[in-house]
């Protein structure tokens, strides 16, 4: 059971192998294959540790393949870990307890947990069955959630009849009806417009903001994760790379700033090398990047050197987006460099 | 609670099942066709031989068909097959993270498939009963076995496909 101190996410160690079937492609490997076998090793997940606090929104990124989807399973308890340990509200998710079942949720965006043929309203009552929901908490929940999600109209259509926004909010409502304290959303936004995205958005931060449920959630979007989360576990090829504050991801993994300034009509072509990189300019709006413990001092004399000519000028960090690539770029950098050097 | 998780799955699965009624007429002339045709045949050998083979009439072959189709019906399961087609594309994984064991998914999409299929399988071998003269001669213990036999059939072959 969980103590008071205790994280309603705690990781430690935790580590995944798939034992995958390989062989060469044609026929007499096939046939080859059916009496004598290899297998190869692929570690999804490497010694990854980390715990999330009550009511905490966190971000978890990682390239396609990065172990993002197989951590989430594993947490959820629909895969064992091969080492390491879970705990999820005090249980270990792999035992499948119902307790834990019934406060916990995934929702992964190109999953569906509804029954396709018939109205959502149908499969949510299988839902109050199975979690034991009274009636009244029952309506009270699901009423909340139309009303936030807009449900209404929605409910009583057959699900395969629904677009893949309207199936997306049906689908979290349909994962929030048993009111979980932990959830686990896995691209929840994915496929999805950029009204719908920010609406799912809006609603993940109600749904914390009211209820104080802990989230971990994954998307190819960062502005998904931009909106939603303060910290952020970075992960590529199965290992940790970067657990803190999203405001010090790129503090820490992108050292340098961009100035950017906008010249009047008079300086648009003059040339600001002296004072950065120059990376983008169009017109008379120029884009420099940096070092940071430049950036102060460049962005003063650019300003004095130009003076009655700079029309506007940010400081900045890079996009996230941007800081994320670049994370990723040199992780696999450095891998490739470690797999030269073992050969 | 078991038994209000059960009635809410039938209700859902009837629903489903109740949208795809060519798909039901189609299972019914799948499960009557065989039978028809299996007794077409040896209706004709046993009358080209003075009306039986061996020791058996039209009416026996009709009533072991007539039997043979009910019982094949009633023990009929296909959810290992789902099984596996769940695991394969993750469908799966919304069960496992219910408070409730997978098998009672399928035990109930079983139940489902039978109770709406009987009702028009039944009148079916009644008319096939009928036209080929089916001979039932059985004794009150054949019918006492017959239900628990039944009963562990469909066991059987639900859990071993």
């Amino acid at each position: 059971m969980l103590g008071a101190a205790d994280p309603p996410i705690y990781v430690h160690n935790l580590t995944k192998v798939f034992r995958v079937h390989e062989r060469e492609e044609g026929m007499l490997a096939t046939l080859g294959s059916l009496f004598r076998r290899s297998f190869k090793d692929v570690p999804a997940v490497h010694d990854v540790s980390f715990e999330i606090a009550d009511g905490e929104v966190v971000g978890f990124l990682g390239p396609n393949g990065a172990g993002k989807t197989t951590t989430l399973k594993m947490l959820s308890g629909l895969l064992y870990p091969t080492s390491g340990e879970v705990r999820v509200l005090g249980h270990v998710p792999s035992r499948r307890e119902s307790q834990l079942l019934s406060a916990i949720t995934l929702v992964m965006g190109n999953r569906s947990q509804l029954l396709w043929d018939i109205p959502a309203a149908d499969s949510m009552r299988v839902l109050q069955a199975i979690f034991q929901l009274p009636e009244e908490r029952y309506r009270r929940t699901l009423g909340e959630l139309s009303e936030l999600l807009d449900l209404d109209p929605l409910l009583h259509k057959p699900v395969r009849n629904l677009s893949l926004g309207e199936r997306m909010k049906v689908e979290f409502a349909a994962a929030l009806i048993h009111e979980p304290r932990v959830l686990f959303l896995d691209e929840p936004t994915i496929g999805l417009d950029v009204t719908m995205q920010a609406r799912i958005r809006r609603f993940v931060a109600e749904y914390n903001r009211t209820t104080g449920a802990t989230i971990l959630l994954t998307s190819h979007y960062m502005d998904d994760v931009v909106a939603l989360s303060k910290r952020v576990i970075v992960i590529h090829r199965g290992r940790l790379l970067y657990d803190g504050a999203l405001a010090g991801l790129a503090e820490r993994m992108a050292p340098y700033k961009l100035i950017r300034v906008t010249l009047s009509d008079a300086a648009a072509d003059t040339t600001l090398d002296a004072y950065g990189e120059t990376i983008e300019r169009e017109e008379n709006r120029v884009t420099l990047r940096v070092s940071r413990e430049d950036a102060p001092d460049r962005t003063a004399r650019l300003v004095q050197d130009l003076r009655g000519q700079v029309l506007d000028l940010t400081l900045e960090d890079p996009p996230i987006e941007e800081v994320i690539d670049r994370v990723f770029s040199e992780a696999e950098d450095t891998h490739e460099a470690a797999l030269v050097a073992s050969t | 609670m078991l038994l209000r998780v059960y009635q809410v799955l039938f209700v859902a699965n009837f629903q489903q099942a109740a949208q795809y009624r060519v798909q039901a007429v189609a299972w019914l002339l799948f499960a009557v066709i065989r039978p028809v045709v299996f007794l077409a045949a040896w209706s004709a050998a046993a009358n080209a031989q003075g009306g039986t083979i061996g020791e058996f009439t039209v009416g026996d072959f009709a009533a072991y068909y007539v039997c043979l189709t009910l019982v094949g019906q009633l023990t009929m399961s296909w959810n290992e097959y789902d099984f596996e087609i769940e695991i394969r594309q993750g469908k799966l994984s919304p069960k496992l993270l219910r408070p409730l064991h997978p098998l009672h998914y399928a035990v109930v999409e079983n139940l489902v498939w039978k109770v709406t299929t009987l009702p028009a399988l039944v009148p079916a071998l009644i008319l096939i009963a009928w036209t080929f003269q089916a001979r039932f001669e059985t004794q009150l213990w054949q019918l006492l076995i017959f239900v628990p036999s039944v009963v562990l059939a469909v066991a059987l072959r639900f859990v071993f496909g």
